[in-house]
């Protein structure tokens, strides 16, 4: 069908929760499964814009970059989720260099993905995350995550003692 | 330290779960030592994310568990409702410590549990991706101690007291020098599966103790159907039998191999679908079709009258003086036979129970010694399923000089299409007092194709 490939992509509206309107390529709100659902029930028309509001402008523009350079990706297939697969906490470099952003940010941008269902994006998300915590004892974790000790010594130790199998050796 | 929301611990809990999921245990329990609200997030009772961490180090047994044969699954039933990630993990970890801290107390006081934990991980055991492995691997190598679980932690060998000769070096003693006592299934099982150990590779002494139980009359009968299986028509296998046939089996064979073969031994080499089936032969379960290699060992006539009908004060004494020979290295080129006239062969009949899971093959072919200008000799045989699904049952029939000479009664422990197979050979009409010997045969592939487990 070489008519359609001339054509310039389908633009769309998206209305975010500081109501700002974002027009975007189809193709690429559509990497939002959530978009792309609610683009097929309106049906053809895309002139009116569509609300979500559960993101506000800054956390939309840092999804839709992410979005952009992953257009061409394959869908998410059945198989990546299967969960007798080990994970890996690989990221590729364009995702890593995407991620290096306040902790507010990430966490935002994770809590987006999950709304607006974009799965690579979650992963790539929970994968930052928990490489800020792979290799790290209890303490510095709780730096990096401001996370207050609110155990005894006691109940430390008696909570060290019973994990102890768990370690790395 | 700037004070600020809790980012991580104000997730949702199935995006927190999402995030743990990525990590091993070890990183996981760090986590739930931080503070409360993580300790009550990480506990045993959060069932998917314990999962996830036990997938990090071990297959899925969910998966093998599909694969059982439905004789197979029906017994896992219980182990499968009674299933929790997060005590199978501590269990296996537990296990890796120990040895890990090369606790020879421990090892040897909780002899049972851990052979208990290291046959069900090897069982549950997924090919594809075979993690499981890795980890036997991991314990096997942790500790110097650690092929004392397979072959002498018997009860009381410590204060084993070996009649003269054989008191010269204690630590020499293997398990199956010791005669005549009660070893647990489970034990010869895991020996079996794990293969000969370095010391006993080494040591002559315990080739006299395999020897003592295999050259022995009594080892099998009519209501074993002359195999090694319990002698109580159950059709169930003898592992204590196969324990000493596969100790002997192997290391004959090793000696007795071409230098650019290899004998398949060990966990890897046991494993379920370890070859895949043949699409040419849609029908063959078992993986009969094709080229097979072992050998068999026999007693001087007058040896095996005389170590059997004049046992001396320490059983098996006498056997080191006795030359143990082994046969040539046979090649077998087998395919499957679906003729009626092997159905209804008598030679195929047996007492014995089978499962009916899979149907039994019958098969024939040429079995011929690797040294050129000898001849072909031909050899038929069938192959069932030991009841409960797990091990194969494989029957050999020798036929030279116009009519049916030997009989091999076999066992292949891995079960369907793993590796090799252990029994014993008799005369085809079981004569009372006749020559009585083990033997092996292994896939040809598995002998050429080795990897590094």
């Amino acid at each position: 069908m070489a008519a359609t490939t001339l054509e310039a992509p389908q633009k769309i509206l998206l209305q975010t929760s500081d109501n700002v309107e974002l027009k975007v390529d189809r193709d690429v709100a559509e990497r939002s499964i959530l978009i792309k659902n609610l683009l097929e029930d309106l049906g053809g028309e895309g002139s009116e814009a569509i609300p979500i509001p559960n993101v506000n402008e800054a956390v939309m523009k840092k999804v839709l970059e992410w979005c952009e350079q992953h257009r061409k990706d394959a869908p998410a297939t059945q198989d990546d989720d299967s969960d007798s697969r080990k994970k890996s906490t690989d990221i590729d470099e364009w995702d890593q260099k995407f991620m290096q952003v306040d902790q507010e940010m990430l966490f935002e941008i994770i809590l987006a993905a999950n709304y607006l269902d974009i799965k690579a994006l979650l992963d790539v998300g929970c994968k930052t995350v928990a490489n800020m915590i792979k290799g790290k004892s209890p303490d510095e974790i709780r730096k990096t995550f401001n996370i207050q000790n609110d155990f005894t010594p006691e109940e430390e130790d008696q909570i060290r003692r019973e994990n102890e199998w768990a370690e790395d050796r | 330290m700037a004070i600020g929301p809790n980012l991580l611990l104000e997730l949702p809990g199935e995006l927190l779960e999402h995030v743990l999921s990525f990590l091993p245990p070890s990183d996981i329990v760090h986590f739930g030592r931080t503070c409360r609200t993580a300790y009550d997030f990480t506990r045993p009772s959060n069932k998917l994310l314990w999962r996830s961490a036990f997938l990090h180090a071990f297959d899925d047994p969910r998966d093998v568990w599909a694969e059982l044969l439905p004789s197979a699954r029906a017994l896992t039933k219980t182990r499968e409702a009674g299933w929790d990630w997060h005590d199978e993990l501590g269990r296996r970890m537990r296990v890796l410590r120990v040895f890990q801290d090369d606790d020879v107390d421990a090892i040897q006081g909780n002899h049972d549990e851990i052979t208990g934990i290291i046959l069900d991980t090897f069982d549950t055991t997924y090919i594809a991706t075979s993690r499981n492995l890795t980890y036997l691997n991991q314990v096997f190598q942790a500790s110097s101690n650690a092929e004392r679980l397979v072959h002498d932690f018997h009860k009381g060998i410590e204060n084993y007291h070996a009649s003269n000769d054989l008191r010269v070096d204690r630590s020499m003693v293997t398990r199956s020098m010791i005669p005549r006592q009660p070893v647990s299934p489970d034990s010869s099982k895991l020996h079996v599966l794990y293969g000969p150990t370095r010391r006993e590779f080494a040591s002559k002494r315990s080739r006299v103790g395999a020897r003592a139980v295999v050259y022995d009359w009594s080892i099998t009968g009519p209501d074993a159907d002359h195999g090694p299986f319990i002698k109580d028509l159950s059709g169930q296998v003898n592992w204590t039998s196969l324990e000493a046939i596969a100790s002997l089996m192997s290391r004959n064979f090793d000696s007795a191999k071409d230098v650019h073969l290899e004998t398949p031994t060990g966990f890897r080499n046991n494993l379920r679908h370890l070859s895949p089936q043949n699409p040419e032969f849609p029908g063959d379960w078992a993986g009969v079709s094709g080229k097979w290699i072992g050998t068999y060992a026999f007693l001087d006539y007058r040896d095996l009258v005389h170590y059997n009908f004049a046992p001396g004060p320490e059983h098996g004494a006498g056997l080191e003086s006795y030359e143990e020979a082994t046969g040539d290295l046979m090649l077998l080129d087998l395919r499957l036979d679906e003729s009626e006239e092997a159905k209804t062969d008598p030679r195929f009949r047996t007492p014995l129970p089978v499962c009916e899971d899979l149907p039994v093959l019958y098969f024939s072919g040429i079995s011929r010694s690797h040294r050129a200008h000898t001849p072909r000799i031909s050899i038929r045989g069938s192959v069932s399923l030991v009841p409960g699904a797990r091990e194969v049952r494989w029957r050999f029939l020798i036929n030279y000089a116009g009519a049916d000479q030997w009989q091999l009664e076999g066992v292949q422990p891995g079960g369907v299409r793993s590796g090799g197979i252990f029994g014993i050979w008799t005369h085809c009409d079981h004569d009372e007092n006749g020559p009585i010997g083990p033997f092996c045969y292994y896939p040809y592939s598995l002998c050429e194709n080795q990897e590094d487990f």
